[in-house]
């Protein structure tokens, strides 16, 4: 705990500095520090320094002070107004700068699930909540935000970058930013999403843009690439399936996928129904229609294609034991 | 404290004089008024939101209220506003027999307003139209319902604006079952009749859920077939101002249940506070009259319910609210000539209202006008507006 | 004071009071069904105080779990109550942990903060400032108070019906699923309710919504009461101008309940209809508009934080006046800006929603007319500070408390800035510098408004003095630890750390340390608080008329007063004119000149 208290930098209210909009947030956010300290200072300084110089212990004074000075009252309302005013301009250019995306050059779709970050680049390529998000330094990025239809709202907070916007279903919502250092900085979901909402962490990876090219070809294409079970891995990863659905056989919020394929499956109703491509297909094209005894429909439709499909069907398998297919 | 007031038995202990007694309980209930009208606020905020995003499902959907019902109840609730009124005016004047009749014909508008609604709903209810997942338009992900449920309402909503039910033999076309009588017949509507004919689906979201049908139309098209309705012979000049369901754009067509939704929720929360105004025009009437006439009061309140039943089972055909109708009057009849008797044993004792107390008379009478008032705002914005 | 013997009870002149001098409205009559049907605005305010402080509690104990849990990153506490989930492992400690903050958060806005000062000192004391004989309304107080436990029942129901509901059908063979909506238990939506995720949800929300709709109504009828008591009970020759600001701060208040609280009513009532009739409004997947739910939710809930503030400043104004025993400064300013508060809080709802995609120059209207409240709420605290200045102050407990609050709500306004400033939201909204913010204002500065009321008032109400070194050290405890709470929270929200996580990453681990362990100090001087009453009830010395020196009506009123508050017609004067009273040392109070109405009146300030 003291190892803690002696690391913490307590000076340094805000985070590290990672796009441009700090020389918005930052110089304000300390300008208003610094006035807040000021004005506390005085307040608080008055008001110890009265209870001291006119503290009295005799209960019969009746001190005969003004009561009313229009001059000061007016002082003292003109003042302030005129200061926050000043504020809300430096705010709101701020603010300006910060919500409407100038020329870009790339643009990524961000997908917001229960409980998932989904990046999708220019060419096709997509990467995972694990792997986070891949941006090119010294660049203008312009994210759109989007949610599932039957999801919730959830909030893309990069702290480091000082932007947020809610990921609206039914809306798309764009924010961007110029990243101006590489290196790695925490993306947060910032609007209440439910059970795994503090674990709906992410990461901005800011790489130099050769690097960003390298990283787009390498990810582009790899459902065409790939073996259809290592595919499949990717998009599970991606479509953040992991979140709920453990492949080590332990209970999530949804039931575990290893030694699911080919096996058995009980449903709420005490049915059961043998798991196979079709039973898959239905599970992600309408999760509500099977739901497996023990577990709640709470599942979110995703945007799943032919091929992720293809993949992900392929990935069970190589993971079910159920799976004669494995054992060649 | 004013002499005359100290000796009377309506002054509070709290209160110095009638007059600030009155005047509080006026105050009390204008602001009461107040937030009465900042709740219905938040519907007409909705209202406005979605009108003013979406005007074309407005203009498509109002079609299905049926605008001369909505004007005989304006009316209806009209007069027994002019009648609330004049009751306020009787008290004042202290024509202690005026009031009873008064209110009593303002408690029957409030009756008759309730009879014109069942109307309304049931008839819609007939033509799946109803409250959320019971609405042929109710889309979540997708259009849930059944295609023809779809379609015949779909033609109820588009052929109800048509001038061919302008004319004098249409007039009576409260029911659901004369409704498709009354619209104009030709080729393709044999069959549309018989779904809209017939009875109302118990749920159509446990039957017709088209599972498969759910992710695609999230994305594109609605995903539901359309069958081509015959357009009713007299197109008239109207007929053209109003949106086709097919020819809408996606966004509204997934839009159009949320008309009904605001719909029945505005008029139902509107019809609850018909119903407390008419439970207060009661209460006022009951300490209104005489001792004698006091007698019958809740006789004649069993006999609104008991009128009402009767109403609701023959127009429904059902048997119970008949039963329930015909024990109601029966009930009504016993304890009316059982109150009687006892009230006639005794002395005759006048009313409670008159000159000297009339306060609650007229703040009722401010509850039941604001009631009207939100009617008044109700009936353009939902039947009238094109 | 409770060194002193007995003191002579007397009248406010210091003459022996004549008559039953133990009849008093505690013990007017007798039995539960003569509190339960008391028509009596200080009873009503005595079940208010029960009710009130029971859920405090209650959010109270939510507020220590959840602050347990939050100890150190990973889990902390033990999995007993998840909801949405079937596993045994971190998930149902997630969701337990979102179930404590919800129910923490709804109980203290809905249940506590809401009512506390309204309905607890503002039914006690507004009628005695107005040297009335009851509320305009007393049969409406009454029921507000019924409308209050009911939806408080409500929300029992929210904890644990749902169990209730499958207990039975365990004990009958029922399907519980069978039950719907009514089995499910919990809530985790947080307290705003937001849509999708109330809609989807499988906790109890339409409990929990209709439970604020009901406790909306008691809102709003308390307020309507208040606005009509003011308008129409005041003493002949009180006018506007010689009301006490505590009925300025009541009157803003009572404005916002009446015009704000039917709005949150509906906006429940169709997030209801959406749960029970699967209508749409708000539901993104059946046509309708999420952001539309948060419009109407803060329309009403941005004006609630000054129904939570606004009597917070109203008691302050009279501790202020009164400990400083010189007439307040700036009467007109201080009252003026209650309800310019009023009214300019109904116009900046949108400032909670800078980064939900609402246009930019909505937003922008918003933060502008959001600063322009730094002006009236600033001239108050300018108006006290100018009111101490060459006064003669005396630092008892309730003048602690309004230091103290000065103190926090400075912090808490302050800091309101940064929170206004359109660019800097963006980075701290939905961070833990709001949840900071939130607190300083609403926790400490309301609270404390509170406790420092409550202290004020206390004699009057129960009759008794309290032990002042007791109440001292609580209120010393709850103001270490409120700031060692909160402040931390500010540096842990600027650095990222967003807000309603149940687990977080390490480098926030010694911001939370410091903030539970701050929370545990701040119950401690809860307690402290709450022995310190009870031990007064018991063992306090009896109170005089007046211990404060205060020139407002209730204290004319024997403490406690009978059940028609005044036993002769109560002296009108001017409020902050404190020159009349003189102390009595044999009575261990004030005792007031012998004047005519008419010299008080003429006399100079």
């Amino acid at each position: 705990m003291m190892n803690l208290l002696a690391q913490t930098q307590w000076w340094n209210w805000l985070p590290e500095k990672g796009s441009t909009f700090t020389q918005w947030v930052d110089p304000l956010f300390y300008f208003e520090l610094i006035l807040s300290v000021v004005l506390f200072v005085g307040i608080g300084g008055c008001m110890f320094y009265f209870a001291w110089k006119y503290h009295h212990k005799n209960r019969e004074d009746h001190p005969h002070g003004s009561h009313h000075n229009n001059t000061l009252e007016i002082v003292w309302s003109v003042i302030p107004l005129g200061i926050v005013m000043f504020i809300f301009v430096w705010g709101f250019r701020g603010m300006m700068d910060m919500t409407q995306p100038q020329a870009y050059s790339t643009e990524i779709v961000v997908t917001a699930s229960r409980w998932n970050w989904q990046f999708s680049y220019p060419n096709g390529a997509q990467s995972s909540m694990q792997d986070g998000l891949t941006v090119p330094v010294n660049q203008p990025i312009r994210i759109v935000l989007k949610t599932p239809l039957t999801d919730v709202i959830h909030s893309f907070y990069v702290p480091a970058f000082r932007i947020k916007k809610d990921a609206v279903p039914g809306r798309y919502n764009e924010t961007w930013f110029k990243a101006t250092q590489t290196g790695e900085y925490p993306i947060y979901c910032a609007e209440y999403c439910g059970q795994q909402h503090s674990q709906m962490r992410s990461k901005v990876r800011v790489v130099s843009e050769d690097e960003y090219y390298a990283f787009l070809a390498d990810a582009a294409n790899f459902l065409d690439n790939d073996p259809p079970a290592v595919a499949g891995q990717k998009v599970f990863a991606i479509k953040g399936c992991a979140t709920c659905h453990s492949v080590e056989g332990k209970p999530g919020t949804g039931p575990p996928l290893n030694d699911v394929f080919a096996s058995k499956v009980t449903l709420t109703d005490g049915s059961q129904v043998d798991a196979d491509e079709n039973y898959i297909m239905n599970s992600v094209k309408n999760p509500s229609s099977q739901i497996v005894a023990g577990f709640q429909d709470q599942m979110t439709v995703l945007d799943v294609s032919e091929k992720e499909l293809d993949a992900l069907i392929a990935y069970l398998k190589s993971i079910s034991k159920h799976y004669v297919g494995n054992k060649e | 404290m004013n002499q005359d007031d100290a000796h009377n038995p309506h002054l509070a202990h709290h209160f110095d004089s009638m007059t600030q007694q009155f005047e509080s309980s006026k105050l009390g209930m204008w602001l009461f008024l107040a937030t009465e009208v900042l709740m219905f606020g938040g519907l007409f905020m909705a209202y406005a939101i979605y009108r003013a995003n979406n005007p074309d499902v407005y203009m498509f959907a109002h079609q299905a209220l049926d605008t001369r019902l909505g004007a005989i109840n304006t009316a209806v609730l009209l007069a027994s506003s002019f009648t609330m009124a004049w009751a306020v005016r009787a008290a004042q004047m202290s024509q202690r027999r005026l009031i009873m009749v008064l209110l009593g014909l303002t408690l029957l508008g409030g009756a008759g307003f309730m009879v014109i609604k069942t109307v309304e709903y049931s008839g819609k209810y007939a033509h799946h139209l109803w409250i959320g997942p019971v609405n042929a338009f109710y889309y979540e992900a997708g259009f849930i319902n059944k295609d023809t449920t779809l379609t015949s309402a779909e033609y109820y909503v588009s052929s109800h604006g048509s001038p061919a039910h302008e004319t004098p033999d249409a007039a009576h076309k409260s029911t659901a079952h004369e409704t498709t009588e009354a619209a104009a017949p030709s080729e393709g509507e044999v069959v549309l009749d018989a779904h809209a004919a017939a009875p109302a689906p118990a749920s159509p979201v446990a039957a017709g859920v088209d599972h498969s049908s759910i992710q695609l139309a999230a994305l594109g098209p609605t995903g539901v077939a359309h069958v081509v309705i015959a357009e009713p012979r007299q197109v008239g000049v109207a007929q053209h101002q109003y949106p086709k369901f097919e020819q809408m754009s996606s966004n509204d067509r997934r839009r159009v249940h949320l008309f009904f939704d605001i719909y029945y929720l505005m008029t139902g929360l509107h019809g609850l506070h018909v119903l407390v105004g008419m439970a207060i025009i009661w209460v006022l009437l009951h300490k209104a009259a005489d001792s004698l006439t006091r007698a019958w009061t809740p006789s004649f309140a069993l006999l609104i319910a008991g009128g009402y039943f009767l109403f609701l089972g023959s127009h429904l055909g059902l048997r119970w609210p008949l039963v329930l109708g015909i024990v109601l009057l029966l009930i009504a009849a016993v304890v009316g000539f059982m109150r009687h008797a006892k009230a006639a044993a005794d002395v005759v004792r006048p009313g409670a209202y008159s000159r000297q107390f009339f306060d609650p008379v007229e703040i009722g009478g401010l509850y039941w006008h604001l009631v009207d008032l939100i009617w008044i705002f109700l009936f353009p914005l939902l039947y009238l507006i094109r | 004071m409770t060194s002193n013997p007995a003191p002579i009870i007397t009248d406010a002149f210091g003459h022996p009071r004549k008559g039953n001098l133990s009849r008093n409205y505690l013990n007017e009559s007798k039995g539960i069904l003569s509190w339960l049907l008391t028509l009596d605005h200080k009873r009503i305010a005595i079940l208010y105080m029960v009710g009130v402080l029971t859920s405090f509690l209650l959010g109270g104990i939510f507020a220590i779990l959840l602050r347990t849990e939050l100890i150190a990153p990973g889990t902390t506490l033990p999995a007993v109550g998840g909801i949405n989930t079937t596993s045994g492992g971190a998930d149902a400690v997630w969701s337990q942990y979102n179930q404590m903050f919800t129910l923490h958060g709804a109980v203290m806005v809905f249940m506590f903060i809401i009512p506390a000062i309204p309905a607890i000192l503002g039914n006690f004391v507004l009628p005695l400032h107005l040297g009335a004989k009851d509320v305009a309304f007393p049969r409406l107080n009454l029921m507000s108070w019924y409308c209050y436990m009911i939806g408080g029942l409500f929300f029992l129901w929210t904890l644990g019906g749902g169990l209730f509901v499958r207990l039975i059908c365990k004990i009958f063979g029922l399907d519980p699923e069978s039950f719907g909506q009514l089995a499910n238990v919990g809530l985790d939506t947080g307290w705003t309710f937001y849509t999708p995720y109330s809609t989807w949800t499988s906790s109890s929300v339409i409990s929990a919504t209709m439970g604020a709709f009901v406790l909306g109504f008691s809102s709003i009828l308390t307020g309507l009461n208040f606005i009509a008591s003011i308008h129409m009970l005041r003493r002949p020759g009180q006018g506007w101008t010689k009301l006490p600001l505590f009925c300025w701060g009541i009157y803003a208040t009572s404005i916002i309940q009446i015009l704000a609280t039917p709005v949150l009513a509906i906006t429940l009532l169709l997030l209801t209809a959406e749960r029970a009739f699967g209508v749409g409004i708000f539901d993104p997947a059946k046509g309708g508009d999420p952001i539309l739910y948060q419009h109407f939710f803060w329309f009403y809930s941005h004006p609630a934080v000054y129904i939570m503030i606004l009597p917070g400043f109203a008691i302050v104004s009279e501790l202020i006046g009164t400990f400083s025993r010189k007439h307040i400064f700036g009467y007109g300013f201080i009252a003026a800006s209650s309800i310019a508060i009023a009214i300019l809080g109904f116009l900046v709802w949108g400032h909670h929603m800078f980064t939900s995609g609402q246009s930019p120059m909505l937003s922008a209207i918003f933060s502008f007319i959001t600063f322009s409240i730094a002006v009236p709420s600033g001239i108050k605290i300018f108006n006290w500070l100018a009111t101490m200045y060459k006064g003669s102050i005396r630092l008892d407990t309730p003048m602690l408390y309004a230091l103290s609050f000065i103190w926090l709500f400075t912090i808490g306004g302050l800091t309101g800035v940064f929170c206004a400033t359109l660019s800097v939201d963006l980075h701290i909204h939905d961070t833990y510098f709001i949840v900071a913010h939130f607190h300083y204002v609403m926790v400490g500065s309301t609270l404390t408004a509170f406790l420092g009321g409550m202290y004020y008032w206390w004699p009057k109400m129960f009759g008794k003095m309290y032990s002042e070194r007791w109440a001292r050290f609580g209120c010393l405890l709850i103001f270490i630890g409120f700031n060692l709470t909160f402040f931390i929270q500010f540096i842990a929200g600027s650095q990222g750390m967003p807000r309603r996580y149940a687990d977080y990453p390490a480098q926030f681990h010694i911001h939370h340390f410091i903030s539970t362990i701050g929370s545990y100090i701040l119950t401690v001087g809860l307690f402290a608080v709450l022995f310190n009453w009870i031990h007064s009830l018991r063992r306090g010395a009896a109170a005089p008329v007046n211990p404060w020196g205060a020139n407002s009506m209730e204290w004319q009123a024997p403490s406690p007063p009978p059940t028609a508050n005044f036993e002769t017609d109560p002296i009108v004067g001017d409020p902050y004119d404190y020159s009349h009273w003189h102390w009595n040392e044999e009575i261990g109070g004030y005792v007031l000149e012998e004047m005519t109405n008419d010299e008080i009146r003429n006399s100079k300030q």
